[in-house]
């Protein structure tokens, strides 16, 4: 459903929307883009929902992801869920599943919900930790098997940081022994919460270590019916691009981002983005309360940077790079926030083979705090050395430790 | 799933005068046998692993007839087994 065909390239047609129902959210998590928590103070109606729905659908959506906060916790988030359908979309959901409660998957899935990608960003104590909430891995784990239980299709998705990334192998036995079918990773990026938390970020160097590993389990997690699917920032152009993007025929690869031309992005108060994680300063097209779905797709130009992109748009090392016009420096999102602008990637594996070649690796430094807003972003400095250079003593990790008590769901038998 | 969609209604021929996508550019696989490497088609050598392509295909040709001999020689030989 969410593959994308060269007519839709062609038409720029929106195929995949990943939509932000609500900002409120049960976790606390350190990484998070959006700061979710509270709700936002103008989220849209019921009927604006459906009303979405509906020009999405009339936009050629074919799949609808429902995200947060959690997505969950608004009351009417089942009526979407069936209203999507009702168009002949595809309904998906992303969540911590810290609160996905046996009544709440009965009702989601027959509201019609296909599938659910349940966050498991490491091991127990972990995923605690970067989630914010103590118990959380442990009501996550027990989510998957619940939602399995009522046909729905389940995959788990995680994010790769310093934290995490040592503990990958392990998370991949745990959700497969869960039930899960897909396995989507991502690297943590620099926005919102993660900001105030650099220490989470892995440094583009350590790809040179981490890859080969994420690799292995690709293909060991095949063999046990297992799909691993690298987000949009993994790769790219490095010995691994076949298996991250491959396909069956191993010949596929990274196409350059898609934000505004096939996927879009909606907040909870009806901003229209070319990427649900773009940033929104500078990335907000307008308002569905102001102007229709299609005449903000169309016409903003926040939305059409991508389509007007040309290879003279890629910048730093990434510009002399010689994928620089087929991957237009990755993914935006994870530049932009870091730079201010998309188009030069330190985190990308061909480059940091290339750096280390030359006997060279980078390094991200924090040098301007976020403001603290939903979506919001800091500044960070590129640090090029030599790659037997003494690292910096490490700074003492400011995470809080994770909040409350577990919180008790019913086992499945 | 207990609800089932209903006839979609989602227009999928959307498309507007005002935009047009681009196509991205399609790599291919250097055909070296220790390289694979994505490359732009039409050049000569592989920026990866410097070898001509020309030369790396027919390499690469010859080794998939060679296994595919070898698969059919295997194939037979454990279907006599079978059958003895």
């Amino acid at each position: 459903m969410r593959g994308v065909s060269d007519d839709d390239l062609r038409a720029c047609r929106p195929v995949y929307a990943v939509w932000e129902i609500t900002l409120k959210c049960d976790l606390a998590c350190n990484h998070c883009g959006s700061r979710a928590g509270k709700a936002r103070t103008q989220e849209l109606s019921t009927d604006e929902c459906l009303d979405v729905v509906a020009q999405l659908a009339k936009l050629g959506c074919r799949e609808v992801t429902i995200i947060g906060g959690e997505a969950y916790l608004r009351k009417d988030w089942t009526e979407i869920i069936r209203g999507i359908r009702r168009h002949g979309m595809q309904a998906t959901m992303t969540s911590g599943g810290k609160n996905l409660t046996e009544e709440r998957v009965a009702a989601a899935a027959e509201a019609g919900l296909q599938g659910v990608s349940i966050s498991i960003d490491g091991m127990e104590a972990t995923h605690d930790r970067i989630r914010g909430v103590q118990g959380s891995w442990k009501n996550a784990i027990a989510t998957i098997g619940r939602i399995k239980a009522h046909g729905i299709t389940v995959g788990c998705n995680t994010q790769i940081n310093a934290l995490s990334w040592r503990e990958l192998p392990q998370v991949m036995d745990t959700i497969i022994e869960a039930g899960a079918t897909q396995w989507q990773t991502q690297l943590t990026v620099a926005m919102g919460n993660a900001v105030d938390h650099p220490e989470l970020l892995l440094q583009p160097y350590q790809l040179l270590e981490m890859y080969p590993m994420l690799a292995e389990l690709y293909i060991a997690g095949l063999e046990r019916g297992l799909l691993m699917v690298p987000g949009n920032n993994i790769g790219y152009f490095g010995p691994y691009e076949h298996l991250w993007r491959g396909g069956p025929n191993r010949d596929g690869h990274w196409l350059g981002c898609n934000a505004g031309q096939n996927t879009i992005g909606l907040e909870a108060d009806g901003t229209i983005k070319g990427c649900p994680s773009l940033p929104t300063n500078g990335y907000a097209g307008g308002n569905i309360r102001d102007r229709s779905l299609e005449d903000i797709w169309v016409n903003a130009p926040e939305l059409n940077f991508t389509r007007d992109r040309t290879v003279k748009d890629v910048w730093g090392r990434c510009g002399s790079c010689y994928y620089a016009d087929a991957c237009r420096g990755g993914c935006s999102w994870t530049t932009t926030v870091l730079f201010g602008k998309p188009g030069n990637n330190p985190y990308c594996h061909y480059r940091t083979l290339q750096l280390a070649k030359e006997g060279k690796r980078e390094r991200v430094v924090r040098v301007q705090k976020a403001p603290g807003l939903p979506f919001d972003q800091g500044r960070f400095e590129l640090i090029e050395e030599p790659l037997d250079a003494p690292l910096p003593a490490e700074v003492p990790s400011t995470l809080p430790a994770p909040r409350g008590r577990a919180v008790r769901l019913p086992v499945l038998t | 799933m207990t609800a089932k969609a209903k006839k979609p209604i989602a227009n999928r021929g959307w498309r507007h005068a005002r935009i047009k996508g681009r196509l991205p550019v399609a790599l291919v696989r250097c055909p070296g046998a220790e390289c694979g490497q994505f490359i732009y088609p039409g050049g000569k050598k592989c920026p990866h692993c410097g070898g001509v392509l020309v030369t790396l295909k027919r390499k690469q040709l010859a080794a998939l007839r060679k296994a595919e001999k070898a698969a059919e020689t295997l194939r037979r030989i454990l279907g006599a087994v079978s059958e003895g």
